[in-house]
């Protein structure tokens, strides 16, 4: 893994007014970096990694110099049979010094021939890096990660970062066999990596819900990617935490009655569990409305733009893990 | 009530169209708006680098027809950077369009959010999302399906309310050189007139457009544009409420869609946008339930190109309104098929997603394949395909229709 050089601490303190943080009801003109919408972009390297996964390398210096940890890129992959939208992908890897971006494809189940036709040199049409990225409180030393299936791929550059900045991850991963682990010689070697199979073939049979009980009072923060039936577990398990355990959340001392903006940095930041909603996402820019889920309060949060992360109490998470949010007329 | 007399761009065109495509296709004389300020140049005078770009210029677009003669002197002429593309639309009451290539309802949301990724005054309008009286929260997820070809998309008319979008982005489109016309939804004619009212003199819009997929509450909630009684009845209303252009958009529903047609020039629409999307329906994976929250969706996309291609051929038959094709739209061949059947301008929806900017390129390739076809005027390709007597209409069955001629 080549070392990071960036420095990944949220600069803002916790305590203060944070002035970067946008807030979703402004109108969708929104700023946005001046790196988004590269365009064409040369690839560099492409392994599949497990029957049906993909890792692809770019050579995008615009993506790679203000990605962050849960921002996604919008590849326009050309499927046979017209499909006409691009797949957004989360970052893998962002290495803004040599200006490559890695994400993970799967290729499941109309890429697959698209992606053996491949060849690195080849220019593809990649945008991006769009959407709010993972928020790390700055005092947070326990990091918990929890991704079942690809899910995995969206949480290993957050991986990366906290790690540069020296704090303690755990990566739970839940998976349906040992043939669909991802390598743990694709993460960075200083993660605690701990695995459930539904088969039980690798390490602890069972769910990875099962796993997470055991790391919840350690984790001062827990990041999720994966199925929305995971998530809506994990929602419903992160509400009852408090009780359960009988722990104070962080930042109570210092401004612990402030109301926080929702979808602000500083709201996800304080959040115990952010998740990344997984959904189609048809044209990045805030327009379609098709990726659009329900947030806790009714009001309509587009993945594409006021995620994909989210704090996990900003949506309507169901139990039953739906995710689907409140019906509205 | 329909004005004594209102020039249409593009009729004439329509109406004799065997008569123009055996014309040997030359610099269109008479045309003195689109002609060149010097006389073509002769085949034998042009350098071979311009003679290379004619060549280039007939190969891409064999869709236009064989080159023939004329087409080598029009593009030669137009490698030469001498001719000028007229591709000006009119579409009514004053609201003209600097090109055919227009952004339709819901691929540029209200404009502002592409504004620094399109380059939006090379459109020739843009139409803004569906837009109610009141907001709307929209559909639970999922709302968006890939279908093959295309999408199944039921977001239920997500807007902020007519309030919030003429307070927060008529201002910046009162600033920009491309017209905006908003696309309107309501569950009654009611709703349609005071949401028309209310937009009435506010600087920046352009125009409305009306969707007729709506339902109407008054008629057991059928749609709108599923009856002609109906869609003039709302047409009519808001004719009388507004100044407006006001484009009715059709709904690919409605058994007979020429009469819906019909009804709405009648009773006073300057355009006719076709077509709106098809319900449709996908099941969830676990099949125990469809996989849109909302149940049905519209198609969209390629999949629908043939339905709008049937439905603006067999609309601009029946009316001298000039009508907007959109459906499916992804190439400059759809553009060029769209125009063949009638249409006068030519929406882009879903294909825009992945490709914010293909409009404007659209645009740009419509002004080569009229050179290569040797036109002055993307008007001149308009109703081309059209039969020169009514054909019977595809509510009489696709298998059953008779030939034109042969009636």
């Amino acid at each position: 893994m080549p070392a990071r050089t960036r420095p990944t601490t949220p600069r803002t303190k916790t305590g203060g007014r944070s002035s970067g943080s946008s807030d979703s009801h402004q109108p969708p003109s929104g700023p946005r970096g001046p790196s988004v919408r590269s365009g064409r972009a040369e690839l560099i390297e492409l392994r599949e990694i497990l029957p049906g996964q993909w890792q692809a390398s770019w050579h995008a210096p615009a993506i790679a110099a203000g990605a962050r940890a849960g921002q996604y890129v919008h590849l326009r992959t050309l499927e046979a049979g017209g499909l006409p939208l691009r797949r957004p992908l989360p970052l893998v890897a962002s290495d803004a010094a040599g200006g490559s971006v890695t994400v993970q494809v799967p290729g499941q189940p109309a890429a697959g021939p698209w992606l053996r036709a491949l060849r690195v040199g080849d220019e593809t049409d990649l945008l991006g890096p769009f959407g709010r990225p993972f928020e790390m409180d700055p005092r947070s030393r326990h990091l918990l990660l929890i991704a079942d299936g690809g899910g995995i791929a969206g949480l290993r550059l957050l991986a990366e970062e906290a790690i540069g900045d020296g704090r303690s991850v755990v990566l739970l991963l839940g998976a349906t066999s040992a043939a669909r682990v991802h390598p743990s010689s694709l993460l960075p070697d200083e993660v605690e990596y701990v695995v459930a199979t539904a088969d039980g073939s690798l390490g602890r049979r069972g769910s990875v819900l099962d796993l997470v009980l055991d790391y919840e009072a350690w984790a001062d923060q827990a990041f999720a990617a994966g199925s929305p039936a995971m998530l809506g577990a994990l929602a419903t398990l992160a509400e009852g935490r408090r009780a359960r355990l009988g722990v104070a959340t962080l930042g109570r001392k210092r401004g612990g009655g402030r109301v926080v903006p929702p979808g602000s940095p500083e709201a996800r930041r304080r959040s115990w569990l952010q998740v990344v909603m997984p959904q189609a996402i048809g044209c990045a820019a805030g327009t379609c409305l098709g990726c659009v889920v329900m947030g806790a309060t009714g009001v309509p949060q587009r993945v594409c733009r006021e995620g994909p992360v989210f704090a996990a109490g900003e949506l309507a998470l169901d139990a039953d893990g739906s995710a689907r949010g409140r019906r509205s007329a | 009530m329909k004005p004594k007399r209102r020039v249409v761009p593009g009729t004439r065109a329509r109406r004799t169209p065997t008569v123009r495509r055996i014309k040997p296709a030359i610099v269109p004389v008479p045309r003195a708006r689109s002609m060149p300020s010097a006389s073509p140049p002769q085949a034998g005078q042009a350098s071979e680098a311009v003679r290379r770009e004619a060549r280039r210029i007939v190969a891409a677009h064999p869709s236009v027809g064989r080159p023939t003669a004329g087409h080598e002197v029009a593009a030669l002429a137009a490698a030469a950077g001498d001719v000028t593309i007229e591709l000006t639309v009119e579409l009514g009451r004053g609201l003209t369009l600097a090109t055919p290539l227009i952004a339709a309802a819901g691929a540029f949301g209200y404009g502002v959010e592409v504004a620094d990724q399109v380059d939006l005054a090379r459109l020739g309008c843009l139409v803004t999302r569906g837009t109610t009286l009141k907001p709307g929260a929209g559909h639970a997820s999922p709302r968006m399906i890939e279908i093959p070809a295309g999408l199944l998309v039921g977001t239920g008319l997500q807007n902020p309310g007519i309030e919030v979008v003429l307070e927060r982005y008529a201002p910046a489109w009162s600033g920009w050189p491309v017209p905006v016309i908003i696309n309107l939804g309501g569950e009654s004619i009611g709703e349609f007139v005071e949401l028309a009212r209310r937009i009435e003199g506010v600087p920046g819009v352009a125009g409305l457009e009306l969707n007729l997929s709506c339902p109407n509450g008054a008629r057991g909630r059928a749609a709108f544009g599923l009856d002609a009684g109906s869609a003039s009845a709302l047409v009519t209303a808001v004719r009388r409420a507004t100044d407006l252009p006001l484009i009715a958009k059709l709904s690919p529903a409605a058994s007979d869609v020429r009469e819906i047609a019909r009804a709405v020039e009648q009773a006073g629409a300057d355009a006719i946008s076709a077509v709106n999307t098809l319900p449709g329906l996908a099941v969830a994976p676990e099949r125990d339930r469809p996989a849109l929250a909302a149940g049905y969706g519209g198609i969209c996309g390629p999949a629908l190109r043939p339905v709008a291609l049937r439905i603006v051929f067999e609309v601009a038959q029946v009316v001298d309104l000039p009508v907007i094709g959109i459906g499916g739209v992804a190439s400059i061949d759809d553009v060029l098929d769209m125009l063949a059947v009638g249409a006068s301008a030519v929406g882009v929806g879903v294909a825009a997603l992945a490709d914010p900017m293909l409009p404007v390129r659209l645009a740009d390739e419509l002004a080569d394949a009229c050179r290569a076809a040797g036109v002055g005027s993307a008007l001149d390709l308009v109703g081309s395909a059209l039969p020169v007597r009514p054909m019977s209409p595809s509510a009489q069955g696709a298998e059953y229709g008779r030939r034109a001629g042969r009636a």
